[in-house]
C-alpha cells in the first residue's frame, strides 16, 4: 500500500537546447514512510512529484506506484499544492467534500469523514466561509482536509507551507506531525527547507540541479512522536549540519 | 492535541466590499456628479431652439419631446389613426421581450460554446474559424436573410437580436475557459474529477468572470440590435416607433424613443450587475488575512 | 403709305424680331453655373428625371442628383438644408408644416393612378365589406397609406375591421408575405404591385381603388424646394421645373417611350416597366387645396399634430409650374 518506485527517470523540457530536469532518478519509497525531496528551486523536487501525481508524462524510464504504471492523478495519490489552489466559489465544505462527491461516493460514507477531518484541523467553525475570507494558513488546512478525505494511499506535497510566514508555518508543521502521527501513510514532501525537512521526514532526499539528480538519501531517526519543540534538540542539530555540509559541498562542486 | 484558531475568534470578517469610495457625498454625491453633464446638454440643446425646432424644422427642443412622451405613456388612445397615446408601455414590453428572447438564446449558445472551444483544441479548431469570419458581418447585413427565412414573423428580429448578443457572449466565455487556473484543474484531476465534471464543476465556474463581461457587452448590442431587427417586417416595439414616427415626421417622438432605449439599456445592464455581484461574490479583490 | 402704316409695319417687324429672341433669352445658359442638388426616389412616376441632365447643363445648371429610398430622408435632407429640391410624397408639406419646420415650399405634383389593393389569388376582394377580418399588409407613415386611410374613412369602413399588418421596409416583403401566405392582400407602391400580377399570386382588386378619396386623391409624389433655393436660385430652380415638365410630356405622349424611361431608373424588367407604364399617368393632379383638405383630415385622425391647413398656401407657388407649362 503507497509504495513507490522510480527507475532511471528522466525529464527533459523542450525548448532552448533542452532542459534537462531530471537526469536517469531511481527514488523508492516504502509503504508508511515520510520522505522528504530537498534541494534549491530548479532542481526538479517538483517535477518528480508532478510525475507521481500523473499531471507531467516522464521523457524516460517507469514510475510505478503500488506495482501499477502511473498513468494519470487520481485520489489514490492526494496532492496538497503550494497556494493551497481551493476551489474559490466553494464554501470550505464543499470543497472538501469536492473529491467524494465527484467520485459519487456515498453521502453517509463521506459526510462524517469531512466534518471529523475538518474538527481535526481546526476548521469546525467554518465551514461556510469562502477562501477569500480565510488567512492563507486556514486556506492550507483546507487543503489538506479536501486531501485527507479521500484517504489516499499517499500523501504529496509540494511545498504546502513555503507561501506561509514562520509563526503560521511552525503550527503547520505541528499540525501535520499529529496528523500524520495517527494515519502513517506513505508521504512524499517537497521542501526547500532544511528544518521542515528534517522535522517531518523518516528520510530525506537530498537533491541538486542542472541535472536533476538525488544525490544522497539520509535516514532521520530522531524518535517518534516528533514535535515542533524538537527544533532545538541536539540530535536536530546535528542531522541539520550533516545535511547542510552536504549541500554545501554539492554547491562548491558546481 | 489539535490546534484551533485562537486568533481568528469566532466571528468572521464581512466579505470585503470591492467599489472604492468617493471622499464626499457618498452615493448621492455621485448621483449628483452624474447628472451634471446631461443637464447642461439639454439647457443648451432647448436654448438653440427657436419656437421649438432647430435644424430648419427637422428637429425638436427638448420640451416637445418631453410632451411628446407623456402624450405617448399616459394618454388615454382616442380613436384616431395616431399610434402614439398611450402605447408606450405596449412598446417597450414588445421590445424587451424580444431582447429578452434573443439575448436568452445568445446565451444559450454562447455559453456552453464557448466553453467547447476553450476547453477542447479540437471544437476550437474546427468551430472557431467559421465565427472569426461570420463576425465581422454586421447585423443590419443580416436584415435580408432575416426576412427571407422569417418573413414577417417576430422570430425574424429575435434572430436578429440573437446575432448581435453572441459574438461577445462566446468569445469572452472562450477567453474565461482558456484563462482558468492549471492548478485548479489539476486539483480536480487529482480527487477523481472525469473531463465532464471538469468542464461543468471547474471550467464553468471559473470562467464565470469573463462570461459575465461578456453576458454585459451582449445585452448592449442586443438593445442596439432592436433598432435594426424591428426596422422591417415588425408590427410593434421601440425599433418599429422610430422608423414610424421618422416616416410621419414625428421627430419628437423619434428622439423620446432614443432616450426609451437608452434607459432601458442603461437599466438591464444594472441588473445583469447585480446578477454578477451576487454570483461572484467569491471573487472579492481585496482578500482577508490575519 | 402713310406714316402711321410704316410706324406700324415697323413696330410689328420689331416685335415679331423680339419673340425669338425672349424665346432664346429664357433659354440662355446661366453664367456662371448654378449646382442644383436634387433628391429623387427610383420610382416610376419620376421616369422623366433621367432625361433632364443634358439639357440643363446646356442651360447652364449642373445636376446633382442624389438617390434616396424613401420620401422620409428625402424630406428630412430637404428640411436640414442638404437638397435645394426633392421628390417627396404629397403629404409631405403638411407633415413638414405640422412639424415645426418652415423650410419647404410645394412647386407641383408628378403623376397620377388608379390604386388598386393587390389580393391574394383567390381572395374575394369585391367590395370595401369584403376586407373585414382579413389580414392586410401596409406601410404605415407611406404616401399610400394616407390614400388608404382616407379612402377607408370617406367609405365608413372603420380602420380595425380588418387586421393590419404593419410592414415597415422596401415592397419586396409585402410580395413574399403575399406570395407566403402570410397576408390576404397588400396595399403597396409599383413595381410591387405589378410584380404578384404578373407572376401570377396576386391579383388587382378593381372594385377597390383607394385612389379616389376626396381629402388625398390620388397623386404619387410631389417636387418641393427649400425657400432658400428659391431664393438664391430661382433661375436655376425655374430651368430645372421646365426641363423636367417638358420632358414629362414627352413620356406622356409615348408609352414605350415612358416604359424604357422606368426600366432606365429602375431597373426593372422592360416587361414589369412597360405596364407600370400603362398604369401611370404623368401630370400634377394635386393642388393647394387638396393638400389643405389632406391637412385637416389627418390632423383630425390625430396622426399629423396641427392642423396646418391654414398656412399652405404661404408654402406653395404655383408660378414655377404655369411657367413650365406655357413651354
Amino acid at each position: 500500500m503507497g509504495t513507490i518506485s522510480f527507475r532511471a527517470v528522466s525529464k527533459t523540457y523542450e525548448g532552448q537546447g533542452g532542459v534537462r530536469a531530471l537526469d536517469a532518478v531511481d527514488f523508492d519509497v516504502a509503504d508508511g514512510e515520510f520522505v522528504a525531496l530537498l534541494g534549491p528551486s530548479g532542481c526538479g523536487k517538483s517535477t518528480l512529484l508532478n510525475i507521481l501525481a500523473g499531471f507531467e508524462p516522464l521523457t524516460e524510464g517507469a514510475v510505478h506506484f503500488d506495482g501499477s504504471p502511473v498513468a494519470r492523478p487520481g485520489p489514490d495519490r492526494g496532492v496538497v499544492f503550494q497556494e493551497a489552489s481551493l476551489l474559490p466559489w466553494l464554501s470550505v465544505w464543499e470543497n472538501v467534500v469536492f473529491g467524494p462527491k465527484v467520485q459519487r461516493l456515498a453521502k453517509s460514507d463521506y459526510e462524517p469523514k469531512a466534518r471529523a477531518i475538518l474538527k481535526t484541523v481546526g476548521l469546525e467553525n467554518f465551514h461556510n466561509a469562502l477562501p477569500v475570507q480565510l488567512s492563507g494558513g486556514m486556506r492550507q488546512r483546507v487543503g489538506i482536509a479536501r486531501v485527507l478525505v479521500m484517504e489516499p494511499r499517499a500523501l504529496l506535497m509540494d511545498e504546502p507551507f513555503g507561501a506561509l510566514d514562520a509563526q503560521t508555518r511552525l503550527s503547520m508543521q505541528q499540525l501535520l506531525l499529529e496528523v500524520w502521527q495517527k494515519l502513517r501513510t506513505t508521504v512524499v514532501f517537497v521542501t526547500h527547507d532544511i528544518d521542515e525537512a528534517i522535522l517531518l521526514a523518516d528520510r530525506v532526499c537530498v537533491m541538486s540541479s542542472r541535472p536533476g539528480k538525488i544525490t544522497r538519501s539520509i535516514p532521520i531517526t530522531l524518535r517518534r512522536p516528533r514535535s515542533i519543540d524538537d527544533l532545538t534538540n541536539p540530535e536536530f542539530i546535528r542531522f541539520k549540519a550533516m545535511i547542510m555540509s552536504e549541500m554545501r559541498s554539492f554547491q562548491e562542486q558546481h | 492535541m489539535s490546534i484551533t484558531e485562537k486568533q481568528t475568534g469566532t466571528a468572521l470578517p464581512a466579505l470585503p466590499r470591492l467599489a472604492t469610495r468617493l471622499p464626499y457625498g457618498g452615493r448621492v454625491g455621485k448621483a449628483i456628479l452624474g447628472i451634471v453633464l446631461p443637464i447642461l446638454l439639454i439647457a443648451a440643446w432647448q436654448l438653440s431652439g427657436e419656437n421649438g425646432s432647430l435644424a430648419g424644422g427637422a428637429l425638436p427642443t427638448p420640451d416637445r419631446v418631453w410632451q411628446a412622451w407623456l402624450v405617448w405613456a399616459f394618454g388615454t388612445p382616442t380613436f384616431g389613426l395616431n399610434p402614439y397615446v398611450g402605447t408606450w408601455v405596449d412598446s417597450v414590453l414588445f421590445s424587451a421581450l424580444r431582447v429578452a428572447k434573443g439575448f436568452g438564446l445568445a446565451m444559450a449558445i454562447g455559453i456552453p460554446l464557448g466553453i467547447m472551444i476553450g476547453w477542447s483544441r479540437i471544437v476550437a479548431e474546427v468551430v472557431d474559424p467559421t465565427i472569426q469570419w461570420l463576425r465581422p458581418i454586421p447585423i443590419t447585413a443580416w436584415l435580408p436573410i432575416s426576412i427571407a427565412l422569417f418573413g414577417i414573423h417576430d422570430f425574424g428580429a429575435v434572430f436578429l437580436i440573437m446575432i448581435g448578443a453572441f459574438y461577445p457572449i462566446v468569445i469572452n466565455t472562450t477567453q474565461g475557459a482558456r484563462d482558468v487556473e492549471k492548478n485548479w484543474i489539476r486539483a480536480a484531476l487529482m480527487m477523481g474529477a472525469k473531463p465532464r465534471d471538469i468542464l461543468v464543476r471547474v471550467v464553468l465556474p471559473a470562467a464565470m468572470p469573463a462570461v459575465f463581461t461578456g453576458l454585459r457587452i451582449g445585452l448592449g448590442i442586443a438593445w442596439t440590435a432592436v433598432i435594426v431587427s424591428e426596422m422591417v417586417a415588425v408590427k410593434s416595439g421601440l425599433g418599429y416607433v422610430l422608423w414610424d414616427a421618422y416616416y410621419v415626421g414625428r421627430m419628437d417622438i423619434v428622439i423620446a424613443d432614443m432616450v426609451s432605449i437608452g434607459l432601458l439599456g442603461f437599466l438591464s445592464d444594472r441588473l445583469i450587475v447585480a446578477i454578477e455581484t451576487w454570483a461572484l461574490r467569491w471573487r472579492r479583490l481585496q482578500s482577508f488575512r490575519t | 403709305m402713310n406714316r402711321r402704316t410704316i410706324l406700324g409695319g415697323i413696330a410689328a417687324l420689331c416685335v415679331s424680331a423680339s419673340i425669338p429672341l425672349q424665346a432664346s433669352a429664357q433659354k440662355a445658359p446661366l453664367n456662371p453655373p448654378v449646382k442644383l442638388t436634387v433628391g429623387y426616389q427610383k420610382v416610376g412616376h419620376l421616369a422623366p428625371i433621367t432625361l433632364v441632365e443634358e439639357e440643363l447643363k446646356a442651360q447652364g445648371v449642373e445636376l446633382n442628383l442624389v438617390e434616396f429610398v424613401r420620401y422620409a430622408d428625402a424630406r428630412t435632407a430637404l428640411l436640414a438644408g442638404s437638397l435645394d429640391v426633392a421628390a417627396v410624397g404629397p403629404a409631405d408639406l403638411a407633415i413638414a408644416l405640422a412639424n415645426g419646420s418652415t423650410n419647404m415650399v410645394g412647386i407641383m405634383g408628378v403623376g397620377s393612378s388608379p390604386k388598386y389593393v393587390i389580393g391574394r389569388t383567390g381572395t374575394k376582394l369585391d367590395t370595401w365589406e369584403d376586407l373585414k377580418g382579413k389580414k392586410i399588409a401596409i406601410a404605415p407613415g407611406s404616401a399610400v397609406w394616407f390614400q388608404f386611410a382616407a379612402t377607408l374613412i370617406e367609405a365608413g369602413v372603420p380602420y380595425n375591421s380588418f387586421n393590419a399588418v404593419n410592414i415597415q421596409g422596401g415592397g419586396a416583403n409585402f410580395n413574399q408575405a403575399l406570395e407566403k401566405g402570410e397576408v390576404d392582400a397588400i396595399v403597396t407602391w409599383e413595381p410591387f404591385e405589378s410584380i404578384p400580377v404578373m407572376k401570377g399570386y396576386g391579383f388587382f382588386a378593381k372594385n377597390l381603388d383607394y385612389s379616389k378619396s376626396k381629402a388625398v386623391g390620388a397623386e404619387l409624389g410631389m417636387l418641393a424646394a427649400t425657400k432658400q433655393a428659391m431664393n438664391e436660385k430661382r433661375p436655376a430652380v425655374e430651368r430645372f421645373v421646365s426641363t423636367y415638365v417638358k420632358k414629362m410630356k414627352e413620356l406622356e405622349a409615348s408609352r414605350t417611350k415612358f416604359g424604357e424611361a422606368i426600366a432606365k431608373l429602375t431597373g426593372l424588367e422592360p416587361e414589369v416597366s412597360q405596364k407600370i407604364a400603362e398604369v401611370i399617368q404623368l401630370g400634377p393632379v394635386i393642388t393647394p387645396d387638396q393638400i389643405k383638405r389632406q391637412a385637416k383630415a389627418f390632423n383630425e385622425l390625430g396622426v399629423i399634430p396641427k392642423d396646418v391647413s391654414g398656412e399652405i398656401e404661404n408654402y406653395w407657388d404655383a408660378s414655377l409650374l404655369e411657367t413650365a407649362m406655357k413651354q
